[in-house]
């Protein structure tokens, strides 16, 4: 009985092995006839990014772009991206292996690298060209076509955009007998009503500092400070007012009035009435409402200004590869992206903010939660976009080491300053 | 040490039970994140998930707050879709690799042949290779046999290891090697003498020996290509076709806590209902006398 | 390289050449499929790597030009090499000796001290965590290492321990990442180790115990020589998985606070997946598997000591 077990056995292990030998040899080129077998239609590649219930909204507008064009196929790779690196390296493998994507939606992040790169195409011509592209070109805010523009020339048809605002807990404003804060208020001022939110028990903390390159800016601009030089060609991370503003997040550490900003999940604890102020743009109300806060609860106000009046914006766009061999196909498919349908259906998806002002001051579509929902458009119109040279990742990597380094107590903002310009300076020469 | 104490009628070592406390507790700590995230995971809010003292146990029955899962499975979410992805690559991969690792290994420890150092050296030596590095250059040679976006991309390179971390290179040639090399050559011998080739040798006499090494590198292999992320990241794009990691994450909303614990629960369910079953199987293979010395 | 020519000199001679021959057919038929994967998916993008070390590599186009040293040079004068070639070492001494070392504990405990039933159950819990991923095992464990809310620091405050900024402080980001690790990575180590102690010979045990020999001395100079084929090769698994630590530190820390716990392989990451710097990234590659390769080497050579095949 066992003899014969382990003739099977190793009669069965035989057999596997040469057909995973056979699967090995010859299964290339079987996949690769299945793939021309689709036979006659053109294929359009889409390159977008996001959560599943946003690549439906795309699908939709895909679909009913298909509808028009029967001899085409439209295959959409969606990304879940957690940075933008990863976004791109996945941009570059499809690029390599042949399957470019022809129509891309592309984060403001990720732009001027794509632009170094030549892998855009520019689209003033053709919404001059065109009339539904040229009105609504009319309609994004001005701030937003500039971040999707370089040297003057227009790369991206934005989708949505994000902005920061300053949300509060009213209830803890009351309790704490402090007026709800107004816009243009200050920094010492955000400073003081925090220090009296904060329980000694750490039951709640004054405000949320999220250690993020996206929320950390509006920190920098309303400092009339930016990461990079006004032409994004180099760093300038240690400028006076960049220290200044490093010194005061510091400051917010060794006081206890935010909790760890490198682990701690802001948004979450703001949900859980954990902390009296957050900054945050739109992505975060569904979640918070979803967690039952309501208009009672809490509301935003534009972020405190120190130097002037701003805010950081960032957002998507759609854009058109620069070697895409169906260039007409794909301008129409662009049109279908930004057709009034796709931009409501993505903003009613409730994360992103809309790229036009009729939509975003909609409450049919913003919602009206918290009472001061339009302060986030106004927002948009106040910032500057979030920073992001061709060397993008790198910027963003070496400011928040340089941060991290500060917020453990290793190094002085002065010095970790200096240290991460001098680390981006010599990345990027 | 060898004090008794008499508990259920049975006499039991006084070592024995400090020993069994001892261990009950390293048993806690291997399993406390997975209770207390499937607790968390069931509160109503992320301040009472993670409130202190932590919660291990979940609430009652009536109290459980199913809105994140009900949240991930809205939108037609294709779960199962990728659980069978990921149970399809994952048993390619694993039959693979057991059965080149177990060839190879056996003839690289029991044969003599010209070229054996330089080739076991060099793959030796591919076992070390961050697959972070080669990743461009293996994705251009996966674009050339034609395989990209389809399930060949990653479960070729993974059979030769050249992608799963972990099981990198030589990996399950090196592990079988190890085998082999400690089965006496008088088997060998014997074998010759009955005129058994050396085919037949290792087939009907090593193979079988080989069982609970065997056995331990399917699971090995099995759990390590079950959980990569990064190649079915960079090698797929059509989101039907990703495995269960990358499929899980693409459905979790950013800035949730609740969804995300939700997401690794659901994540941790389908090998905790695997290891139940075969987990009887899986132990015990490893118990079975592979060689007395 | 040196463990397989040990092994040939202790193969077994040949008695006719007709059998010899028959053992070479065998022998190529056996490992020319494994290594003829090995050189498509493995030595050729190895290759590559090393070519595109001497260049500079534009990934969006792949337009390359040769600058011979300078990637290499650029590496070697950056003081974040060092730090991250600091924190890989530290890695390999604790990750790796502490993976085997633990895995060799607890192999021996769950061996067959207690009861089988029992040992199958202690088996099961402790290896499960390695069948986990770790990218959603990761959630947790951020989690527990909150300096304010975390669990860990909440057991440890019972006992007096004042906060520990697990994730937060340049000192014990590392120390997070160990425990992790461990936490994922033992009971892979320990069944693996149980294996080999099936070949113990249980009957010489209890004769070492009636000669008079202690706990240690059985464990020492019987259980360690016979399963060391195991041992070794758990080891060198464990430390050749330490060298290229990533997945870990990725998921837990990201590599900080500042550079605080990161590794060689995530620096090597962050040059071609966030600068898009090959040339660099495949240089500090080629540098690292040098490092490896010097690492086993040594751990070959020095295994003719202590491991015993038969």
């Amino acid at each position: 009985m066992k003899k014969r077990m382990k003739r099977i056995l190793a009669a069965v292990l035989a057999g596997t092995m040469v057909l995973s030998m056979a699967a090995c040899g010859s299964k290339g080129s079987g996949e690769k006839k299945e793939e021309s077998a689709d036979g006659g239609k053109k294929i359009l590649r889409v390159l977008n990014w996001g959560t599943a219930e946003e690549a439906q909204i795309a699908q939709d507008a895909i679909d009913r772009f298909t509808g028009n064009h029967s001899d085409v196929e439209v295959k959409q790779t969606t990304v879940p991206v957690d940075s933008w690196s990863d976004f791109i390296q996945k941009w570059i493998s499809m690029t390599t292996s042949g399957e470019t994507p022809d129509v891309i939606n592309i984060g403001l992040e990720a732009t001027r690298m794509a632009v170094e790169n030549d892998l855009l195409l520019p689209l003033d011509e053709i919404v001059e060209g065109d009339e539904q592209l040229s009105k609504l070109k009319g309609e994004y805010a001005e701030s937003l076509l500039n971040g999707f523009s370089v040297d003057g020339k227009l790369y991206g048809l934005p989708n949505g955009t994000q902005t920061m605002v300053m949300y509060y807990n009213k209830k803890m404003f009351d309790e704490a007998k402090i007026d709800y804060p107004k816009d243009g208020w200050t920094w010492d001022e955000f400073l003081e009503d925090a220090k009296k939110l904060t329980k000694e028990d750490g039951s709640v903390y004054g405000y949320g500092l999220s250690s993020s390159y996206f929320q950390l800016t509006p920190w920098w601009s309303t400092n009339d400070a930016y990461p990079t030089t006004d032409d994004y060609s180099a760093p300038d991370l240690n400028s006076a007012n960049m220290v200044e503003s490093v010194e005061f997040l510091n400051g917010l550490v060794e006081d206890k009035i935010t909790p760890d900003p490198i682990s701690s999940d802001v948004y979450s604890m703001f949900a859980s009435k954990q902390l009296a102020m957050v900054g945050a743009g739109r992505w975060c109300l569904n979640t918070w409402m979803d967690a039952g806060l309501t208009n009672d609860d809490f509301d935003c106000v534009q972020w405190p200004v120190n130097k002037k009046e701003s805010s950081v914006y960032g957002g998507a766009a759609w854009c058109i590869s620069a070697s895409t061999s169906e260039k007409e196909l794909a301008i129409d498919l662009l049109k279908e992206l930004v057709s009034d349908e796709y931009l409501k259906a993505n903003a009613a998806g409730g994360q992103q903010v809309p790229p036009t002002e009729s939509l975003a001051t909609d409450t049919e579509i913003m919602g009206t939660t918290p009472d001061n929902i339009m302060g986030i458009w106004k927002a948009v119109t106040i910032a500057e976009p979030v920073a992001a040279p061709t060397y993008f990742g790198d910027i963003e990597q070496g400011l928040l080491r340089g941060l991290e380094e500060v917020f453990s107590g290793e190094k002085e903002p002065k010095a970790a300053l200096d240290d991460a310009q001098a680390q981006v300076e010599s990345a990027i020469k | 040490m060898n004090k008794r104490l008499q508990i259920f009628g049975k006499k039991i070592k006084v070592s024995h039970i400090l020993l069994t406390a001892v261990m009950l507790m390293i048993a806690f700590v291997m399993i406390a994140p997975f209770l207390w995230v499937f607790s968390a995971s069931l509160r109503a809010s992320y301040s009472e998930a993670t409130a202190l003292p932590p919660k291990w146990l979940p609430p009652v029955f009536s109290e459980w707050n199913l809105t994140y899962y009900k949240k991930l499975f809205t939108g037609e979410l294709p779960f199962f879709g990728f659980m069978k992805n990921s149970f399809k690559m994952s048993t390619v991969i694993t039959i693979g690799m057991v059965v080149h690792g177990a060839a190879a290994g056996y003839a690289y420890a029991k044969f003599k042949f010209r070229g054996k150092n330089l080739m076991f050296g060099l793959m030796m030596i591919a076992m070390m290779v961050p697959v972070q590095v080669t990743i461009v250059a293996l994705y251009k040679i996966m674009n050339l046999l034609g395989v990209i976006n389809t399930s060949w991309a990653v479960t070729l390179p993974s059979i030769f290891g050249a992608m799963c971390p972990g099981l990198a290179g030589a990996f399950g040639i090196f592990m079988m090697r190890q085998f082999f090399l400690s089965i006496p050559k008088e088997l060998n011998d014997a074998a010759a003498i009955d005129g058994a080739g050396p085919v037949r040798t290792f087939f009907s006499i090593m193979l079988p020996m080989a069982r609970s090494t065997l056995a331990s590198l399917a699971i090995l292999v099995f759990t390590f290509s079950w959980n990569d992320y990064f190649t079915t990241f960079i090698m797929i794009n059509d989101t039907d076709k990703l495995s269960l990691p990358v499929g899980i994450l693409s459905i979790r909303q950013p800035y949730v806590k609740g969804n995300e614990f939700a997401a690794v629960v659901l994540s941790i369910v389908p090998v905790l209902i695997v290891f139940i079953i075969g987990q009887k199987w899986i132990v015990k293979s490893m118990t079975h006398v592979g060689v007395k010395g | 390289m040196c463990g397989a020519a040990g092994a040939v000199k202790r193969g077994h001679i040949m008695k006719k050449k007709r059998t010899n021959r028959r053992e070479k057919g065998a022998a190529y038929l056996f490992t020319l499929p494994s290594f003829f994967g090995f050189v498509v998916f493995v030595l050729i993008p190895v290759i590559w790597v090393v070519i595109i070390s001497f260049q500079k590599y534009n990934v969006f186009t792949g337009a390359s030009e040769f600058v011979g040293l300078k990637n290499y040079l650029s590496i070697l004068n950056d003081p974040r090499s060092i730090s991250a070639l600091k924190n890989t070492l530290w890695y390999t001494l604790l990750c790796g000796i502490g993976n085997t070392g633990l895995g060799l504990v607890l192999a021996v405990l769950v061996d067959d001290i207690l009861p089988a039933k029992v040992n199958v159950f202690f088996r099961s819990i402790y290896f499960f965590p390695s069948l986990v991923a770790l990218t959603f095992v990761a959630i947790i464990w951020q989690e527990f290492f909150q300096t304010d809310a975390g669990v860990i620091n909440y057991y440890l405050g019972l006992f007096g321990v004042s906060k520990v900024g697990w994730l937060n402080s340049q000192n014990m980001s590392k120390v997070a990442v160990l425990i992790l690790d461990i936490w994922k990575n033992v009971g892979m180590s320990m069944l693996l180790i149980l294996a080999g102690l099936q070949n113990v010979d249980k009957g010489l045990l209890e004769a070492a115990q009636i000669d008079g020999a202690n706990a240690f001395q059985r464990f020492r100079r019987i259980i360690v020589p016979v399963a060391s084929p195991q041992i070794f090769f758990v080891l060198i698994m464990n430390i050749t998985g330490a060298l290229r630590i990533y997945e870990s530190i990725l998921v837990l820390t990201g590599g900080g606070p500042g550079d605080s716990s990161r590794s060689l392989v995530m620096l090597v990451a962050e040059k071609g997946f966030t600068s898009f710097d090959y040339g660099a990234a495949s240089a500090l590659s080629i540098l690292l598997l040098g490092l490896i390769g010097i690492v086993t080497l040594i751990q070959f050579a020095g295994s003719k000591w202590w491991v015993h095949y038969e």
